[in-house]
């Protein structure tokens, strides 16, 4: 039977690419670039964040704390698969956005996913997304290298679609997909599809649903071009963790490392041009602070947020931090999440793009009262 | 019943009132105000210069890259301060409140 969570794994990572400059529409190319990357099932920002100087913490999920987080400053620690990202720690290139989520209380992958891409209060609400809506007042819009267009960089403007098929996996079936496609089947028709999904792990061609790496790093050659994309997109999906999350290892840690990787790829491949970007993930929401019966986390509210590229100057975690005790849980379950995370995509818009705070509040979000972060971020 | 009455409102006026009035400090109370509308909470709004509003007064003038290095605000700056809160530097000071910023420490 398809369930929703066969559903979920079974779409793979993706990437987008937007924002080429078009000639005779785009005006005075900007210099920045925007990497988002959407972490797709809901990410586990305590685990991946910990902070370790609160104590309850420890109280409310001893066994979800990495034995051995790298300790970041008196409250907040990292989980040590985060090595690229520690190091861009350390040089001053990233940094850390705590307790923060898009406005959605709600715990719908479908609906998360729409707000976190179209930025407004409610789903469904708008045909178009932030990122797009943003490239459309900085003239930037233009190509998406995606065979479709995601929600999040759809803007005023038409999108000329392509997608190069010499992409490491692209034209090769994933296991994931075999997977669900064997689910759906029964008896010789499922051993047969069953064999074929063998037989294509075996050949070593399906390590990911579509890896993410390479993705990231034809992602970075792109962007490096003068009149390359000035916008990616890149899915990382089945963060969706029920059950066996794992904490120094398991499936959420290894998912970690992909994370990092991305973010190693994107600077190795970026090469002169990181000075000029801004990579920010997103996800839909975070997780429930208390494990659950079955060693896994269910959808909560607040999460977490990484920022890495050169347009940051000075590291550091922004956070108002809410506290992990009883009373200061979202209905009594979730990180509260006091940081509205438009607010930080405002700032990405404002140090990417060059736009004015208030242009990017009023005319992306369409809420004149998204407060400044940018001095926080990079300042 | 009406003496009971009388007695617990003598002892809240005394309590309340007149005994933080008497140490309370306008140029204080005017900086705790400010840090109230950030997130450097100063604790009670009562005027009296203690660790919670020095904490909180030198964190936000540190974020807000405000203070020298190894400068400490202290109960004797509070007037000066005061007008600094209400300078051109108030709407920069306001929007540095709104979020904290944890530097990272990595040895």
């Amino acid at each position: 039977m398809l369930t929703r969570r066969h559903f979920l794994s079974g779409t793979g990572a993706g990437l987008f690419l937007s924002g080429y400059p078009v000639h005779g529409f785009t005006k005075n190319a900007i210099k920045g670039r925007i990497v988002v990357v959407l972490l797709e099932g809901g990410m586990d920002g305590l685990l991946a964040v910990p902070p370790i100087g609160d104590d309850n913490l420890f109280k409310q999920r001893r066994a979800l704390v990495a034995s051995n987080p790298l300790k970041l400053n008196p409250l907040f620690g990292i989980h040590p698969n985060f090595k690229n990202f520690s190091s861009m720690l350390l040089n001053d290139e990233a940094s850390i956005i705590h307790a923060t989520s898009f406005p959605y209380v709600g715990r719908s992958h479908f609906e998360g996913q729409n707000v976190l891409q179209g930025g407004m209060l409610a789903p469904f609400s708008i045909k178009t997304g932030w990122l797009g809506r943003a490239m459309d007042i900085a003239k930037t819009a233009g190509k998406a290298m995606s065979l479709e267009t995601p929600l999040i960089i759809r803007g005023a403007n038409d999108l000329d679609n392509f997608y190069p098929a010499r992409i490491k996996h692209s034209r090769l079936p994933s296991s994931e997909t075999l997977r669900l496609i064997q689910s759906t089947h029964l008896n010789n028709a499922a051993k047969v599809i069953g064999k074929l999904t063998k037989n294509s792990m075996k050949m070593g061609v399906v390590s990911q649903a579509r890896d993410p790496l390479s993705l990231a790093a034809e992602a970075g050659r792109a962007m490096r071009e003068k009149d390359g994309p000035r916008v990616a997109v890149v899915k990382i999906p089945q963060f969706d963790d029920h059950s066996e999350i794992g904490t120094d290892t398991g499936h959420h840690p290894e998912l970690f490392t992909l994370v990092d990787r991305t973010f190693g790829k994107l600077k190795s491949e970026l090469k002169e041009e990181w000075k000029n970007t801004i990579v920010l993930t997103m996800t839909e929401f975070g997780r429930t602070v208390k494990e659950n019966g079955s060693a896994g986390t269910d959808h909560g509210y607040g999460s977490v947020g990484l920022l890495a590229g050169g347009l940051i100057n000075r590291s550091s975690v922004v956070a108002n931090w809410p506290g992990l005790s009883n009373k200061d849980l979202y209905e009594k379950r979730d990180l509260y999440a006091t940081i509205d995370y438009r607010s930080i995509c405002a700032a990405c818009l404002e140090a990417a793009f060059g736009l004015d705070h208030d242009v990017i509040s009023e005319r992306v979000f369409l809420d004149k009262t998204i407060p400044r972060t940018y001095g926080h971020i990079f300042g | 019943m009406d003496k009971l009455i009388k007695l617990i409102l003598i002892v809240f006026i005394n309590t309340y009132f007149f005994a933080s009035s008497s140490n309370a400090d306008t140029s204080v109370l005017c900086l705790q105000k400010f840090l109230k509308k950030t997130v450097f909470v100063p604790g009670s709004l009562d005027g009296v210069w203690g660790d919670k509003t020095e904490n909180s007064i030198n964190s936000l003038l540190d974020q807000a890259g405000m203070l020298k290095p190894n400068q400490n605000i202290s109960a004797q700056d509070a007037k000066e301060v005061c007008n600094l809160l209400h300078s051109s530097k108030r709407d920069e000071l306001l929007e540095s409140g709104k979020f904290k910023v944890f530097r990272i420490e990595i040895d």
